[in-house]
């Protein structure tokens, strides 16, 4: 017992333990963890295997499970809120899918400062001209117009519509689509967003509904139908993978959403940019990559069922960054500010009233 | 480089550890030295030059004011050089520079009172500038302090003795602060940095107290996980660093929590500026200006920006009313003087926290909502955090209670508790790297 007390039980185990660790992962390091690959002077080698755990991804798994766990940032910052940041300090990023989601081509075009306008809506004629007006026999009504083309689909413009719209609404998203849940004042839309949620885990991961029961998006999207999904997703992915990896997923989410709903009009939501002093210092987060990103996101849209929205025509300042007055984290809108959103959706609506 | 950081705790710590055993004694103060410059030099190379000045002109200070001990004259202008610079380099750096040189409110006030007490003869000046360099700059304390009176460390730094068991105790002690940071501070501070997220004007007014509260609690386990880390540390080297921090919010009176809180800066303010203001011995009306000013002056060390300012004098309000006639009425009313201490104090650091006056304002009128109304406020916004946060909160308080310090004094020594502490070290370490890990919040000041 007294030499029980003696020994130096806690230090012999922590040395210990560092030690192998530390072995270990320098051995997964250049297999399960393969991923995870950091430079090893930076941080220590344990960061790797730290990472891995996070996404359940351990050193005795015989190969690496590719995309497999949560991205980093957005497990980093679930833990303890329901409002979370997708901000944490990323000192021990994926570093290849980082620098990858900033350098690689991403097979679209790149438009520096192009904010992501989808080429074929005119904002301008919101108000449709007469001619089109009386083309498709709406009078009366300032709705939306189809472009009459027999050889393609409709292709709607956007509408000024009222709140009541959007009853049969649905927003998907992350921590940015929670603060226009709980922020806009809107109340008759209905949300399956959470914090953290991104197009890898968001038909999985569990959501909780209006009466408190949790689920999972697909199973609640196989229970009820909506008129309008809309989709703002994408800025905890950028820490993981390629742009093209998360254009894949991204169009599997679109896909199995018009499989659940088929009777819905889908809206993909540009993601929305960060502030400039974020942007400048982040080697992921930065809104060049957000821009890559919504460039590829804009090209799903066929302006029939499937639109592009971009928040960031009223929430950018003249720099093309994040309005500085509207964020205190640098990546959420302010509460206040999130009724920018519900102007904005409002302005963008689609009437297909024949 | 930082207490918390990784590169710290995996490299510097066990390399410097090894070194420091197998060198012999009387090397080891010199290895100390220049393992905590090395350890400030991570912070910059610039920021280790302003360093190793400071401690080179208070070396030659201190050697020239004892070495004409009758010259009074001499020794006063020497002081005076002293604090000149001292204060000069510190204004300069706090108010006027953009970027705040780590640790350095730190070591200067650790410099002065070095200078003080020789120039009054308490002390004799350090035998070498190795001495000084390890007072001064060791890696445990030199960020965030404690800030150590030279009369406390002298002996210790000339023979100390290191044992298995110390190193044990200290690292226990590491690990224990280490947790505080990692797993309460850290988490519950994500609830401040939510509210701020939202913005003030859009909290409802329980999510206003429960983010006082947040940012109460996170500065305290911040802290005190610093300053324990700091004291185990030191404990592994052989040295005893003194106590910062004593069950603060037990005290049943404003000025009793500043004798529990930040107790190495109170000593400081106390034996180095109200003492020689004259103390107490003027009467009623001199003390309380002293208080004040006293007040003030600890305020505007926390930063340039007027809350602190604000901070500093509301604090030293109350001080002088508990002076005037509050102290006794709490003294008689124990349940009355704890409320007191837990309504006002998290108060204060509301005024600390935020150093925007008009933000400062919007976030009042979200505590007392009868001063004003909120803008796009979800009224259920304080429901989902509660319960999450609760268990926190609680966890918190349970480290805090007195019963907590018995049982730690009593079983730190035992298996389980050292198999807690083991466990405990790698959910920090897998914290550090996975969660949203914020710097010491006493780094900035």
């Amino acid at each position: 017992m007294k030499r029980r007390k003696r020994t130096p039980i806690l230090l012999i185990s922590v040395i210990a333990s560092m030690l192998f660790i530390s072995v270990a992962s320098t051995v997964s390091a250049g297999s399960v963890y393969q991923e995870y690959h950091t430079d090893g002077i930076s941080q220590p080698i344990v960061t790797v295997l730290m990472q891995g755990l996070s996404h359940r991804v351990y050193p005795w798994d015989t190969k690496p499970r590719k995309g497999s766990g949560l991205p980093l940032l957005a497990a980093a910052c679930t833990s303890y809120v329901p409002y979370a940041l997708p901000t944490a300090s990323v000192p021990s990023l994926p570093a290849d899918g980082g620098q990858n989601a900033g350098a690689e081509p991403s097979g679209g075009s790149e438009i520096p400062g192009s904010e992501g306008i989808y080429p074929t809506v005119d904002e301008s004629g919101q108000k449709n001209s007469p001619d089109d007006a009386s083309s498709l026999d709406q009078p009366g009504s300032s709705s939306g117009s189809a472009l009459p083309d027999p050889q393609e689909p409709l292709r709607y413009e956007f509408t000024e519509v009222t709140q009541d719209y959007f009853d049969d609404a649905l927003i998907i998203g992350d921590s940015r689509a929670v603060g226009i849940q709980l922020y806009s004042g809107w109340d008759n839309m209905t949300y399956y967003a959470e914090s953290g949620m991104t197009v890898y885990n968001m038909f999985t991961r569990k959501i909780t509904l209006d009466d408190g029961t949790e689920t999972t998006m697909e199973e609640a999207l196989k229970e009820r139908s909506f008129g309008k999904i809309y989709l703002e997703i994408g800025i905890n992915e950028m820490g993981t993978g390629t742009v093209d990896s998360f254009m894949e997923a991204y169009q599997e989410a679109v896909n199995r959403l018009r499989e659940l709903q088929p009777d819905a009009d889908l809206f993909l939501c540009g993601i929305m940019y960060v502030r400039q002093s974020k942007s400048e210092s982040d080697p992921i987060f930065n809104n060049p990559g957000i821009r890559e990103r919504n460039d590829r996101i804009a090209q799903l849209a066929d302006q029939n069922t499937i639109f592009y929205l971009d928040i960031n025509e009223v929430t950018s300042d003249e720099t093309g960054n994040l309005n500085p007055d509207y964020t205190w984290d640098e990546v959420h809108l302010l509460g206040k500010y999130n009724v920018l959103w519900t102007e904005y959706l409002s302005k963008h609506g689609i009437c297909k009233t024949p | 480089m930082e207490l918390s950081d990784l590169n710290f705790l995996f490299r510097f710590l066990p390399i410097f550890l090894l070194a420091y055993y197998f060198c012999p004694a009387r090397h080891r103060n010199r290895l100390l030295f220049v393992s905590s410059l090395l350890f400030y030099l991570f912070n910059g190379w610039v920021n280790t030059l302003l360093l190793t000045c400071s401690l080179l002109w208070n070396y030659w200070v201190v050697l020239m004011m004892s070495g004409r001990p009758q010259a009074t004259g001499w020794r006063r202008g020497w002081l005076g050089a002293a604090v000149l610079y001292n204060l000069g380099t510190l204004c300069y750096f706090k108010y006027a520079s953009p970027a705040l040189p780590p640790g350095i409110s730190f070591y200067t006030f650790t410099m002065l009172s070095l200078d003080i007490d020789v120039y009054l003869r308490r002390e004799r000046a350090p035998q070498s500038f190795t001495e000084l360099g390890v007072f001064g700059a060791m890696f445990p304390k030199l960020l965030s302090g404690p800030i150590a009176k030279f009369s406390d460390m002298a002996g210790q730094i000339r023979r100390r003795a290191t044992s298995v068991k110390k190193t044990e105790q200290g690292l226990s002690l590491v690990i224990a602060g280490l947790s505080f940071k990692i797993l309460l501070a850290d988490p519950i501070g994500i609830l401040w940095h939510d509210v701020q997220t939202i913005g003030f004007e859009s909290i409802s007014t329980p999510l206003a107290w429960m983010g006082m509260a947040a940012f109460s609690v996170q500065l305290l386990f911040d802290f005190q996980g610093y300053s324990l880390m700091a004291i185990g540390l030191a404990y592994m080297l052989g040295f005893e660093l003194p106590k910062n921090f004593d069950h603060p919010y037990g005290a049943r009176s404003i000025s009793e929590y500043y004798r529990r809180w930040h107790i190495s800066l109170g000593h400081w303010f106390r034996d180095y500026l109200y003492i020689p203001l004259g103390g107490n011995r003027g009467g009623i009306a001199r003390t309380c200006i002293n208080l004040l000013i006293v007040w003030g002056v600890t305020g505007i060390w926390h930063g340039s920006t007027a809350n602190f300012l604000l901070w500093g004098l509301i604090l030293g309000f109350f001080i002088v009313l508990e002076k005037c006639f509050l102290g006794r009425l709490l003294e008689r009313h124990r349940a009355l003087s704890h409320f007191y201490v837990w309504f006002l104090i998290p108060l204060t650091w509301i005024i600390f926290a935020i150093t925007d006056l008009k933000e400062l304002g919007t976030y009042f009128t979200r505590l007392f909502p009868f001063w004003g109304e909120g803008i796009a406020v979800n009224a259920r916004d304080w429901i989902d955090r509660g319960r999450s946060y609760l268990p926190l909160f609680l966890g918190a308080a349970a480290v805090s209670c007195p019963l907590a310090d018995r049982l730690w004094k009593k079983y730190w020594n035992s298996l389980w508790a050292k198999a807690l502490l083991f466990l405990l070290f790698w959910v920090c370490v897998y914290q550090i790297v996975n969660g949203l890990h914020d710097p010491f919040l006493y780094g900035n000041f």
